[in-house]
């Protein structure tokens, strides 16, 4: 606990991080990753043909997938990084540890993948004009591109499938143990598929916007691009399964909850419904775009468009969830904390080794019981403030007081109205992790469970929201280990 | 009526493509598990043998001349219209009439048999005048 607790009350830290994550993923896989070896593609197909309605097409698709992935894409990505530094340094940290090298390389593949982009859009019609040649030329440049923005993605997949599941590295701790890591092959087979697929069909989407109406060659690329979708389709589907079932069990459990959310896990079958439903209806409109593009009705191709991106996004919300609770498997716990040290934590307290403190604000501070004497009152605020250093060392990773899943709710939704007393709120988190599996055990000792408790009674009478950031330092180990907040140096060095 | 007839000898798959809805239709309300298993599965092979012996032709008749793109074009239409057909199947043979799995398989197993009706209508000799699959071959 070195690092302050950041801390966003009303969207929580969860949903900065998956509206960042999620956005890239759509970006990067859609009209990147996949939309590169496309464009390429038909690039190289009107240049056999000679066949310059291609060209434009390959082009307008190109331009509007370079604007996007160079600004919302290149933010969003370095945003990630950003945002679970903020979130949970420590997860992070570990990561850095193992794939140093991996993120170096990524890094440098990134870069010429940036300037590949730039070269390809950018020489465009220079290079085409200048004959054969240096078309020929500028395709490999396009072939190019797609690779290096395959290779990034391949690079971070193996991160992504050890937070899942480190497998041997648990044991032996080797980069390449890390690296090949049991989800990443299975991983990398689902996501390069589900990649090609979705530029095919977003693809099938800007054709509308980049054609005439009356045009007939709208009506040929999108057969060509429907192809191209139908090709990768069984993959991804073949792939899902042996990405599915390399999924170790434990996780799977999670998959109600990973899937709708706690309130409505027992739709989990109406969901996977959905979802087989939603794929036939992607596929069939990629078919009759195929067999009778002249049939397909424009509004038909909104479908597989909006279905596809929800389906990405959603599946990496449960990407996500479903490794819970731990953030890199069986290594840490989401809450950052690391199984190891679990035994001493439980035996001092979170707070003998917490750095930084979050003041009570005078807002947080109303809603006392009525009738407390002066001292009575000091004691009790003190047992909150430890509480709430606790609450944020140790839950506010993942929820927030009054926000997104916040703590209130679900206590709300537990207890009703009842009065919260610490002894109800503390023998239930003592145990949650047998009732809910994806919640990590708590790791403080028995009377910071008591301060937590006071806490969360207090939160039932206090509505104000937890301020953002932690600035607060205090004495770590200090004698008799007061736990003094401030941010005045001098007062902190008159308390040592 | 006249229309629709004049609307259904135009083209020879037109008629036959309704016959097979008409026939889908009938098995999913018989629900027969092993009707529809006996009467569709060969509806599929009899669909999908035209299929494949004509795109085996079509692709051996253009030789080398064909790139990898016309190819797909060619093949991959049909050959997902007779394994998502086949899907279909198991989904209505292996679910009762009354589950959502087995209308969503009697629907799907309708529409593949429809697609891949058109995949191999679309090979014959005197395929129709729409822009067809493999048609710019």
């Amino acid at each position: 606990m070195d690092f302050p607790v950041f801390h966003l009350d009303l969207l929580g830290n969860r949903g900065l991080i998956a509206t960042i994550a999620i956005l890239h993923v759509l970006i990067n896989h859609g009209l990147a990753v996949g939309m590169m070896p496309l464009v390429a593609a038909m690039e190289w197909y009107g240049n056999k043909k000679q066949d310059p309605r291609w060209d434009r097409l390959a082009y307008k698709i190109l331009f509007f997938c370079f604007l996007i992935t160079t600004t919302v894409g290149a933010l969003t990505g370095v945003g990630i990084w950003l945002s679970v530094s903020l979130v949970n340094p420590y997860s992070i940290g570990s990561l850095i540890r193992v794939f140093f090298w991996a993120w170096f390389t990524e890094w440098l593949v990134f870069i010429t993948e940036v300037c590949l982009i730039l070269a390809y859009t950018l020489t465009w019609k220079k290079w085409s004009a200048r004959g054969p040649e240096w078309k020929a030329r500028h395709i490999k440049l396009g072939f190019a591109l797609a690779f290096f923005s395959w290779v990034t993605m391949a690079i971070i997949v193996a991160i992504l499938g050890f937070m899942m599941d480190p497998g041997n590295w648990l044991t032996d701790h080797s980069f390449w143990t890390g690296v090949l890591n049991p989800l990443y092959i299975p991983q990398l087979a689902f996501r390069t598929p589900l990649a090609a697929a979705m530029a095919g069909i977003i693809s099938m989407f800007l054709i509308l916007f980049f054609t005439g109406k009356q045009d007939a060659f709208r009506l040929e690329a999108l057969r060509a691009v429907g192809v191209w979708t139908l090709v990768f389709a069984p993959f991804v589907l073949l792939a899902g399964w042996w990405y599915y079932t390399s999924v170790p069990e434990a996780m799977k459990d999670n998959l109600a909850v990973s899937l709708a959310t706690m309130q409505f896990a027992e739709w989990q079958n109406k969901f996977l419904q959905i979802a087989v439903v939603t794929v036939i209806t992607i596929l069939l409109v990629v078919q009759v775009a195929i067999a009778r593009p002249n049939l397909l009705p424009k509004v038909a191709l909104v479908v597989p468009f909006v279905a596809i991106l929800w389906m990405t996004g959603h599946f990496e919300r449960v990407r996500e969830f479903i490794r819970k609770p731990y953030v890199i498997g069986q290594y840490m716990y989401a809450n950052g904390l690391r199984v190891g040290d679990y035994a001493l934590l439980q035996r001092d307290g979170v707070l003998a080794y917490a750095t930084y403190s979050n003041p009570l604000t005078p807002a947080e501070q109303a809603g006392l019981p009525a009738g407390l004497s002066g001292e009575q009152r000091d004691a009790l605020l003190e047992r909150i403030q430890k509480g709430k250093d606790v609450f944020m060392d140790t839950c506010s990773r993942c929820h927030t007081g009054h926000g997104m899943n916040s703590i209130t709710g679900h206590l709300k939704r537990m207890f009703g109205d009842r009065p919260w007393t610490p002894e109800l709120t503390a023998g239930y988190i003592e145990g949650m992790h047998y009732a809910q599996p994806f919640m990590p055990p708590f790791p403080g000792n028995a009377q910071e469970l008591q301060w937590l408790g006071a806490y969360l009674e207090h939160l039932q009478n206090n509505t104000a929201p937890i301020p953002g950031a932690q600035t607060a330092g205090v004495i770590v180990n200090g004698d008799a280990a007061p736990r003094t907040a401030t941010t005045d140096i001098r007062k902190e060095t008159a308390a040592r | 009526m006249e229309r629709i007839s004049k609307w259904l000898g135009a083209r020879p798959h037109r008629p036959t493509v309704i016959n097979l809805i008409m026939l889908s239709a009938l098995l999913a309300i018989i629900s027969s598990a092993s009707l529809y298993g006996v009467i569709g599965g060969g509806a599929v092979l009899l669909a999908g043998s035209y299929f494949l012996f004509r795109v085996v032709n079509r692709t051996f008749a253009s030789g080398d001349a064909m790139n990898f793109y016309q190819i797909a074009l060619l093949w991959i239409p049909g050959v997902l219209a007779i394994c998502l057909a086949l899907v279909a199947l198991l989904l209505v043979i292996t679910n009762s009439a009354a589950s959502l799995a087995y209308a969503l398989g009697a629907f799907l197993f309708t529409a593949e048999l429809a697609m891949l009706t058109l995949a191999g209508a679309d090979l014959s000799p005197d395929p129709a005048p729409h822009p067809v699959a493999g048609g710019a071959i």
